[in-house]
């Protein structure tokens, strides 16, 4: 008789990733495996990671092959535990735990994040058995009931549930008619969506239908930054192997103001505000086929050159798809830099569950007013799109203006390290 | 008495001293002796002379002093009284009404606090159980006027719980409708009498957590008015069916049959009763009292496992 055996389920690997590619097992049944080794590498759509082992024992057998994608919770594997004496079989479904960090602030916000809740108890009665009322509610409203979320007893859907639903569909504006689907004409290239581009699409969408964006741009004078930079750049070169960018700056600037104005540094969460306490810096990396946003942690802890560093790591480590899923998740704002590809304005869209994107615009040489006199000035646009919800006018205006501040106050001698 | 000459009033303690709830009071000096009589300590002879006079030609108005004793007269009542139409084929018919004090939680153990509407629902009577002052008046009025036999109890706690206007002069509420006492949209509660009174309490118990509750004030409990509990059943989807008499083999239990029987289709719940238990007798002792009756708490306990279904 086989002993007490866990089923492996797929872990969810980030926030929004509901499932993963198995890439590779990296052991095979009758191997011994040991909890928390590495068991098998999963493709997201994002990134390649490492899946954990949950428990120690023998792997019986795999459920999902190389090359499967498979819904996070999924069994895909069975590993054999214990010594194989007992009894009567005991099955037991684990899921290995998901990777650190993944929860927003770690720890270090104001609010930590509601505890997961209980699974819900069994339907009573099984999935789809409603009362008469609620059948004959349904009918004459017109509601699709498996679109009902039940709060009657065990998540039982009540038949004032199927009302509310109705009432509520009814207050909704209904929706603007769908543009009839565009037929490709002769000579058209039809591109199937990636993953990835999937996925931006689905997060920019929620971003723009669920926060209500509103946009400030101020213009500040880098001739302090520029000079700066010139002045470090040769030794930072040698003393670190890669060049220094103004990225770093505007990032330092955005820390700083972040400090000084903490409500943009949070998340609206319909009834209320989680401000947090710890500062994880998003950093937008634009690759040829699409776009990554890593953060850099607890980025109000590190020198202009440690967030130069940490960029660096994880610029290179995106552009060779090797970037952990928690690299990808937990961002408390986000720092843009499309400057860098001749951008002057940008309307950047918020990543959702933050207040706020910064995009740093390109420094350009202008011809400015100084004190009565026309001079030649490195300038460049911070443009802020912001949650009206969290910010008002007000509040962007001077979140704006301590980065400004912040970067008009560089000068030659201001440490890099 | 007034209006009609052949209506008058017997039952014991009933005239001289007006009743032992005073509820005949005065009686006997403005219409004398011979329509406000005094009568033995014999529940069944009450029954039997009443019947006698009722088929004489009389309106006699004839009060068991409590609901407890009436069983005396429970042959008269559900043998005679009832079937006497029946009977004499539509010949004779028994205008009579039978009076008698009703119900517990008023301290009044084994043979003053029993219920016993259920044990006297027999084809051929009407049982009426007035919740108020005003609702008392136009429901005797009615059931004196009705060609048929009518018992009619009132609740002892009623009696002095609580003060409201009364018109003077006539007004009649018909029997055999129920009223709606509290509109509401989310919970049905169907009860009478006292009952009524400690359903509104725990209504509004309700009413602070966003629970809206309607009740329905059944007035006559045999036979029910149908339409009006099928109606509030159907409008509501849930249901509680409220009474004090003792939990099995009730005016409740026929009710959430009924409502089981033709609101189906429309319940988002199981029909729920909550009585009395099912005990030999209303206890004397104050907890114990407590503890048979259902009380507003009580009540308001099972409308929220009622909402939270």
């Amino acid at each position: 008789m086989a002993g007490k055996t866990t089923r492996v389920v797929m872990p969810q690997l980030g926030e929004s990733v509901h499932e993963g590619t198995i890439s590779k097992w990296l052991v095979k049944p009758g191997d011994k495996v040991v909890e928390f080794e590495p068991m098998l590498e999963v493709d997201t759509d994002k990134v390649n990671a490492e899946v954990p082992a949950p428990v120690s024992g023998i792997l019986r057998e795999i459920l999902a092959k190389e090359g499967e994608t498979v819904q996070a919770g999924a069994e895909i594997a069975v590993v054999e535990t214990g010594d194989g004496a007992a009894a009567s079989p005991k099955v037991e479904s684990q899921a290995p735990s998901p990777p650190r960090g993944e929860g927003r602030g770690e720890g270090g916000a104001q609010k930590t994040e509601a505890q997961p809740a209980a699974p819900a108890p069994p339907r009573e009665g099984g999935e789809h058995r409603y009362s008469p009322g609620v059948q004959m509610a349904a009918s004459d409203l017109k509601v699709d009931l498996s679109k009902v979320t039940g709060t009657g007893l065990g998540g039982r859907v009540t038949k004032k549930d199927v009302e509310d639903y109705a009432a509520k569909a009814q207050a909704a504006p209904t929706a603007t008619p769908a543009p009839a689907p565009v037929q490709p004409g002769e000579g058209d290239q039809v591109v199937q969506l990636t993953r990835e581009r999937r996925l931006i699409a689905e997060n920019m969408t929620r971003s723009k239908q669920t926060i209500p964006h509103a946009w400030q741009t101020q213009e500040a004078d880098m001739s302090g930054v520029v000079a700066n930079r010139n002045a470090n750049k040769a030794a930072f070169q040698k003393q670190e192997g890669f060049s220094l960018t103004y990225l770093p700056y505007v990032m330092a600037a955005t820390i700083s103001a972040l400090r000084e104005h903490p409500e943009a540094n949070s998340t609206f969460n319909e009834t209320e505000l989680i401000v947090h306490r710890t500062i994880n810096l998003g950093v937008s990396v634009g690759l040829e086929d699409t776009l990554l946003v890593p953060v850099v942690r607890s980025a109000d802890s590190l020198s202009i050159a440690g967030l130069a560093r940490a960029v660096n790591d994880l610029a290179t480590r995106a552009r060779g798809k090797q970037l952990k899923a928690d690299e990808l998740s937990g961002g408390t704002f986000t720092v843009n830099n499309s400057g860098t590809f001749g951008t002057l304005f940008s309307y950047s869209v918020i990543n959702p569950g933050q207040a706020g994107i910064l995009t740093m615009e390109a420094i350009v040489e202008r011809p400015v007013a100084i004190q009565g006199m026309i001079g030649i000035k490195p300038m460049m646009y911070l443009c802020f799109s912001f949650d009206h919800r969290v910010l008002d006018g007000l509040q962007a205006a001077r979140f704006l203006t301590s980065c400004r501040k912040w970067l008009e106050a560089v000068t030659v001698e201001s440490p890099v390290y | 008495m007034e209006r009609d000459e052949r209506v008058m009033v017997m039952g014991e303690d009933v005239g001289k001293k007006g009743g032992v709830f005073l509820v005949t009071d005065g009686l006997r000096n403005r219409f004398g002796e011979a329509r406000v009589i005094d009568t033995p300590l014999a529940e069944s002879s009450i029954a039997g002379v009443a019947l006698g006079l009722a088929i004489a030609g009389k309106r006699p108005v004839a009060e068991m002093q409590f609901t407890d004793f009436a069983h005396m007269a429970f042959n008269s009542i559900t043998n005679e009284i009832a079937k006497y139409r029946y009977r004499s084929d539509g010949d004779w018919s028994v205008p009579l009404v039978v009076r008698a004090p009703m119900g517990g939680h008023a301290h009044g153990a084994l043979y003053h606090s029993q219920s016993i509407e259920a044990r006297f629902a027999t084809p051929g009577l009407k049982i009426v159980i007035p919740s108020s002052p005003y609702e008392a008046k136009g429901l005797l009025l009615a059931a004196i006027r009705d060609p048929d036999p009518v018992l009619f109890f009132e609740h002892k706690r009623l009696y002095r719980m609580f003060k409201e206007p009364v018109p003077k002069g006539e007004y009649l509420i018909p029997l055999q409708k129920a009223r709606t006492f509290r509109e509401g949209k989310d919970i049905s509660v169907f009860c009478y009498g006292l009952m009524v009174h400690y359903a509104a309490e725990a209504a509004k118990n309700l009413e602070a957590e966003g629970v809206s509750v309607e009740i329905i004030d059944l007035r006559t409990v045999y036979p029910l008015d149908r339409e009006a509990i099928v109606a509030s059943a159907r409008k509501t989807g849930k249901c509680l069916v409220l009474y004090e008499d003792n939990f099995s083999v009730s005016v409740g239990s026929e009710a959430a049959a009924l409502i089981a029987d033709e609101a189906w289709r429309w319940l988002d719940a199981p029909v729920k009763r909550f009585g009395g238990l099912d005990v030999p007798s209303m206890p004397y002792a104050v907890p114990m009292e407590e503890f048979f009756m259902p009380t507003p708490d009580k009540i308001t306990r099972v409308l929220k496992e009622l909402a939270a279904y």
